[in-house]
């Protein structure tokens, strides 16, 4: 299932992807994988992105 | 086989192995060098190796009927072994680079690809000396001078899957802006 959330986040902050990716210390692609659905990333990244997005892991992962 | 050729063989060998111990002793020493790979990859990476694995499985079974049991000898055993890893190798760097695993984070990969065609070029090259020579087909055999050329062919395919896969990127990039 995509992660729109984690995307409206993202663009909230006026990140791209790469930037984002850079700032989590991961590739672009995984980035984009998360974002489409297409991966589950582990808890250890997911707080990673919600510090960067100053998100809770409940607004931006949970379903 | 010569004398010149057997100590040329042995030369190189150990050039390449001291080549590669100097690598591995400069990237352990400040790990700056050494390739990072973040969870996604590492996954992807595993099941690359996986589908090599099984690949070469797959190419040693069907290389032992075809030499044992249906008596079709056209390549000598060092050349097909050779070239059962090249493939291996190919489909575990192709799977890698359809998912975006084989480049670490920081390496470029213009730099790779590069690379890759020049060092396929150089083995190309070197296999259409030893055609011209006469040297790949000995009493009907494919001999060992074939593992230039299959290591040529191997760094294209590898090197073009990497020029596909970067001009994919950059175009995603583009559309993202």
């Amino acid at each position: 299932m995509k992660n729109l959330r984690m995307k409206a986040a993202r663009a909230s902050l006026d990140l791209s992807q790469q930037q984002l990716a850079d700032l989590v210390g991961v590739s672009r692609q995984t980035i984009n994988a998360i974002e489409k659905g297409d991966y589950n990333p582990t808890i250890r990244l997911c707080i990673s992105i919600c510090k960067v997005l100053e998100r809770t892991l409940d607004e931006l992962f949970w379903e | 086989m010569s004398q010149a050729y057997i100590w040329g063989a042995i030369v190189g060998a150990a050039f390449g192995i001291a080549l590669l111990v100097a690598l591995l002793w400069v990237t352990k020493s400040d790990g700056s060098l050494k390739g990072r790979y973040d969870e996604r990859q590492e996954l992807f990476r595993g099941r690359g190796y996986k589908a090599g694995f099984f690949t070469f499985i797959g190419y040693c079974i069907l290389y032992a009927v075809l030499h044992d049991i249906a008596e079709v000898r056209v390549i000598s055993a060092t050349a097909a072994m050779f070239a059962g890893i090249c493939l291996s190798v190919s489909v575990y760097a192709c799977y890698c680079i359809r998912h975006d695993s084989y480049l670490a984070l920081n390496e470029k990969p213009v730099r790779i690809i590069v690379t890759f065609f020049l060092v396929s070029l150089l083995n190309l090259g070197i296999g259409v000396y030893h055609f011209v020579q006469g040297n790949m087909v000995e009493d009907g055999v494919v001999s060992i001078t074939a593992m230039n050329p299959i290591c040529g062919l191997m760094m294209v395919v590898v090197a073009f899957a990497m020029l596909f896969r970067y001009r994919s990127e950059r175009r995603h990039l583009e559309e993202e802006e």
